[in-house]
């Protein structure tokens, strides 16, 4: 449900049914709703891979990523995912790429188009490790927002095993 | 914002005024819209020496206004590394009101706080993440820290390779 700014009602005001349900119906059921967006990943999809030479890439980029309206308030980015590696043990760097609406993208670790890593993870030779990982992301501004995770890996081989374990991607508007 | 308890309205008594809506709407409307309140620290520069007595993660000064009586979740995620080998290191929150450990209620915390991580090699990072709920906290201002402690003196708070980050949230 659509968030209406909230607004000030003043002496001699011209009560419309416009109003009441924009202010109330709509921002009622908005707060009762909860402003989140998550996404699974549990069967048919091939695990995919991070090469260390191909740099930063999104993990999934056809299902790990959700769209969201905000309103103004903070939002929580969740990921949990399993990470193995195929070769000698190295670690995964993991980070969130923003889209803004008509605006550059931007990953949350630089603010800046140049992703730096989020989190790190040591992954071990063909040792699946699952984590979860959570960033509180304070004062976004209200706009529609994609938000994607990307990974790379340091040597060899990355595999997220998607086969095997659930990976949850979620993304939840909170108070400020 | 203040909380308005609703009102009944009352068909033929209750008067409609801007200071009615303003309290039964805009006030409580923003009251609900700012629920659960949260805050985030952390990152910076790498905090070396990490020791074998409980010592305060810099920049992890924790405050929060809370309304009512709330739970409240810790989510606390930090990559440590050990340059010389093999390490266990634990965290602890520090309520600063009370002086007390919340892993123990007292002055003196569990030996290794909400948990503990083993580093195995040197200079290989792993993550400490706990995610802790603090059940029952009183109406007003709080205040915490995150405290650390290490089985190995050479043991580093990675802030170079991993965006660190504390927070705390009513729930």
């Amino acid at each position: 449900m659509v968030w209406t700014t909230i607004k000030n009602w003043v002496s001699g005001e011209n009560l419309t049914h416009i109003n009441f349900n924009e202010q109330m119906q709509q921002n009622m059921r908005h707060i009762l709703e909860g402003n989140i967006r998550t996404v699974e990943v549990r069967q048919g999809i091939t695990d995919p891979i991070s090469l260390a030479a191909n740099g930063w890439l999104p993990i999934d980029p056809i299902v790990q990523y959700v769209k969201i309206n905000t309103t103004g308030a903070h939002i929580e980015i969740a990921l949990s995912i399993s990470i193995y590696n195929s070769g000698v043990s190295g670690y995964t760097d993991l980070d969130i790429l923003v889209k803004p609406a008509g605006e550059p993208s931007f990953f949350l670790s630089s603010l800046t188009q140049t992703p730096t890593g989020l989190w790190r993870e040591q992954a071990g030779s063909n040792y699946t490790r699952t984590r979860s990982y959570r960033f509180l992301w304070e004062f976004v501004d209200k706009k529609e927002y994609i938000i994607q995770a990307w990974w790379k890996a340091n040597v060899g081989n990355n595999f997220a095993n998607y086969t095997n374990t659930v990976s949850q991607f979620t993304v939840k508007e909170w108070g400020k | 914002m203040a909380w308005h308890d609703p009102i009944t309205w009352v068909f033929k008594t209750t008067i409609l005024s801007a200071t009615l809506l303003n309290q039964q709407i805009r006030d409580n409307l923003n009251y609900l819209k700012s629920k659960p309140k949260a805050v985030a620290v952390l990152s910076g520069s790498d905090q070396t020496g990490i020791t074998t007595a409980w010592v305060k993660v810099t920049g992890s000064d924790l405050q929060i206004d809370v309304d009512d009586t709330v739970d409240l979740n810790f989510i606390i995620r930090l990559h440590v590394r050990s340059t010389t080998g093999e390490a266990r290191v634990g965290i602890d929150i520090w309520d600063a009101d009370n002086n007390v450990y919340l892993s123990s209620g007292t002055l003196t915390p569990k030996t290794w706080g909400f948990g503990i991580t083993s580093i195995a090699t040197a200079n290989i990072g792993h993550s400490i993440a706990f995610n802790i709920i603090v059940p029952n906290i009183s109406d007003g201002i709080h205040n915490y820290e995150i405290r650390i402690i290490s089985s190995h003196a050479a043991t580093t708070i990675d802030h170079t390779n991993s965006k660190n980050q504390i927070a705390v949230r009513e729930i």
